[in-house]
């Protein structure tokens, strides 16, 4: 025990009394002080650890089991954009999207531009090299330099080493079979968007996931044997342009549509604008006298030619001051029959003119006739008509001149013509049978009976007998156009065309074939007319496409077996009114 | 002094829960990060699949377009018109099994040789 902490006292004689119990004491411990001095400081110590442990197992607590999964790896990452394929009616592939590698660099880490330029040039040779020193300079993060790169160039870039050029996974659209129906199916821009034909139409579905490929109406192979024979026409027609479609005339399906010149949608960046161009569905042309059919029908529903009666064709027709002339007049009066078979445009007018402008205006009307063809495609033009519909108008249209459609336009319509007279809006994709619109009612089955027999008779006895196939019955119309030049007709300028439908008895394909400009060649006498080409070209097609749709033939002929064994006769020969 | 020992006894007990409940603390925190880690291998296990997989579909992908360019209606025309001289068929080729019947002669046939009137 040390001394006694001092005790103070204070005098009694200064307090007073009252407070004298009162009196304090002040003890000081110095012993106890510092052992609660070293209490508090090991609280302290304890406190501060005790905290700091609590967050570190708190922060542990929370790292390791309260945070989410944000683990993401670089291939999640890196997962390319969807595009669906594209595939024909029979699960053809037409397009697809391939994996390919786009070559980028980041500027700020260039050290020599000069020499990085001449590396890359030296293993990507069409590229310009002062437009990739002009990007390796611009001081940005991310420049492009070569976008979908082939496996062989890529190789060569990275044998490069240079730490400033990365890769990156695009995808790609490819279309494997080249040319083929390029102008259906389009092409897509370098960040695989649709810019034309069905990449375009379809865009919404074909980059949904959940829709999967694209089925279109398209048969690849009708496809080719189309393309193969316009391309053949064209060589030996000496044409500057064709079309061609094919319809199912019961669904509206389009089966082939084919314009040529034509491109290659692998390679969008070098496509002529001529060459683009879809001609079926984006050309709008004065197509002749493939329009008669109309008038026929026309004719027919309005009730305005009798059975048997004969027009008076041999006599000139003249309205306000046009002469309306036949390319091979008649000098007798013709049946319905004949007027179509030898394809008189005073016929047509005789009976466009009996039936009135608004009635002929009404049919062309609920024929589609008047306004664009409500398919798919962004690529489909409207109609040119007349301003006026006065008499002239409705003599010349009723022969396919002074109005101009799309050859697939005309195509629709004359399908609905031979369709029990439903129009059915044609399609680029492929419908399930259920799925097939009833359409809509424009003329009667009778007249649709009628108009049928009367292309038939075209085939067997009239223009359309180039067109003729052993073995298929087909109903057919030729169509020759001068082209308007400057506002005056060039009658060394034409276009011809040739529709055809089979099998006669129950219509189900129809061919449209086009050709701007043919010209005669040896063996046409002179003639550049439809029956000189595009009835030909026609007849081929059907002879091509028939046995891959299933159409029976209805005659036999063996002309091409060994040992000579056929009868050399072929159908449609027949020489009756209708065979 | 009764009174005195079940407070004891109820402080030791309650002493006891507690560190019994700490350890259930840290041996679920224990489990729980194993699953936790179990979980996080599966998925990094999963999006290698998953990158396989994206690997062998852009594989099959590729194969596809290959076979749809090999079978080409344009090149499959060229080889067979270069190798085995094929044309375009015509129509008049086209028979049926009936009309073939009618159309070529009945061949003899020896029944030695495997051969009978057809």
């Amino acid at each position: 025990m040390k001394d006694l902490p001092e005790i103070a006292m204070p005098e009694a004689k200064q307090v007073s009394p009252l407070f004298a119990a009162a009196r304090t004491l002040n003890v000081k411990d110095e012993e106890y002080c510092s052992t609660s001095r070293a209490r508090a400081r090991i609280f302290m110590g304890v406190a501060i650890f005790s905290l700091a442990l609590f967050l570190l197992i708190g922060r542990l607590v929370e790292v390791s089991l309260l945070r989410g999964f944000s683990f993401s790896p670089f291939m999640d990452t890196n997962e390319i954009k969807y595009r669906g394929d594209i595939l024909d009616r029979n699960g053809e592939l037409l397009a697809t999207s391939l994996e390919t590698f786009s070559l980028y660099a980041n500027p700020k880490k260039v050290w020599d531009p000069v020499a990085s330029t001449e590396a890359i040039i030296s293993t990507l040779p069409d590229l310009d090299a002062s437009v990739i020193e002009e990007r390796l300079t611009s001081g940005k993060s991310f420049v492009w330099i070569k976008r979908n790169l082939t496996p062989k160039e890529r190789q060569a870039v990275f044998l490069l080493g240079l730490p400033e050029l990365s890769f990156q996974t695009e995808p790609r659209r490819v279309y494997p079979r080249g040319r083929l129906a390029a102008h259906v199916l389009g092409y897509t821009d370098i960040d695989m968007k649709g810019t034309a034909g069905t990449e375009r139409a379809f865009e919404a579905e074909l980059s949904d996931k959940s829709k999967g490929a694209k089925y279109l109406s398209i048969d690849m192979r009708v496809q080719f044997a189309l393309a193969d024979e316009l391309r053949a026409g064209i060589d030996k027609y000496n044409a500057d342009a064709a079309s061609g479609v094919v319809l199912n005339v019961k669904t509206g399906e389009v089966l082939a549509m084919a314009s040529l010149p034509d491109f290659d949608p692998n390679n969008p960046g070098v496509i002529l604008p001529q060459n683009g161009l879809n001609r079926a569905s984006m050309s709008v042309y004065e197509l002749g006298s493939s329009f008669k059919p109309i008038t026929m029908a026309l004719a027919h529903e309005t009730g305005v030619i009798k059975e048997g009666e004969l027009l008076p064709v041999q006599n000139k027709i003249v309205i306000r001051n046009k002469s309306i002339k036949d390319d091979h007049p008649s000098h007798v009066p013709l049946s319905i029959w004949d007027v179509l078979a030898k394809s008189s445009n005073r016929g047509a007018t005789l009976l466009a003119l009996r039936a009135g402008a608004e009635a002929q205006q009404d049919l062309l009307r609920r024929l589609g006739l008047f306004g664009r063809v409500p398919i798919e495609l962004k690529e489909s033009a409207a109609p040119i008509l007349p301003r006026e519909w006065q008499d002239i108008t409705v003599a010349t249209v009723s022969y396919g001149h002074g109005i101009s459609v799309t050859p697939l336009a005309l195509a629709t319509a004359l399908s609905t013509l031979l369709n029990d007279g439903r129009y059915i809006p044609p399609t680029l994709s492929k419908r399930a049978p259920e799925n097939i619109p009833e359409g809509r009612q424009v003329i009667s089955v009778e007249t649709s009976k009628f108009v049928a027999d009367l292309m038939r008779y075209v085939v067997t006895d009239g223009t359309g007998r180039n067109a003729r196939v052993p073995g298929y019955k087909l109903l057919g119309k030729t169509g020759t156009a001068e082209k308007l030049i400057d506002g005056a007709y060039d009658t060394k300028r034409l276009v011809t065309d040739f529709v055809a439908v089979f099998p006669y008895g129950d219509p189900q394909y129809l061919v449209f074939i086009v050709f701007d400009e043919p010209k005669a060649y040896e063996g046409s006498y002179g003639y550049a007319t439809a029956g000189w080409n595009a009835a030909k070209t026609a007849g081929a097609v059907v002879e091509r496409i028939a046995p891959m749709l299933g159409v029976q033939r209805s005659e036999v002929t063996a002309q091409y077996l060994p040992s000579g064994h056929g009868t050399g006769h072929a159908s449609g020969h027949g020489t009756g009114r209708v065979h | 002094m009764s009174m005195r020992y079940t407070q004891t006894r109820r402080h030791k007990i309650g002493k006891a829960g507690w560190l019994f409940l700490m350890f259930m603390g840290v041996v679920l925190i224990v489990v729980l990060y194993s699953i936790k880690t179990r979980a996080l291998a599966a998925k990094k296990q999963m999006s290698h699949l998953k990158h396989v997989l994206q690997q062998e579909q852009a594989e099959t992908r590729l194969l596809k377009a290959e076979i749809a360019h090999l079978q080409s209606p344009v090149r499959l025309r060229k080889l067979a018109k270069e190798h085995l001289g094929l044309e375009v068929a015509k129509a008049k080729q086209v028979l049926t099994l009936e009309q073939a019947g009618q159309e070529i002669p009945s061949k003899k046939v020896s029944d030695e040789g495997g051969e009978g009137e057809q």
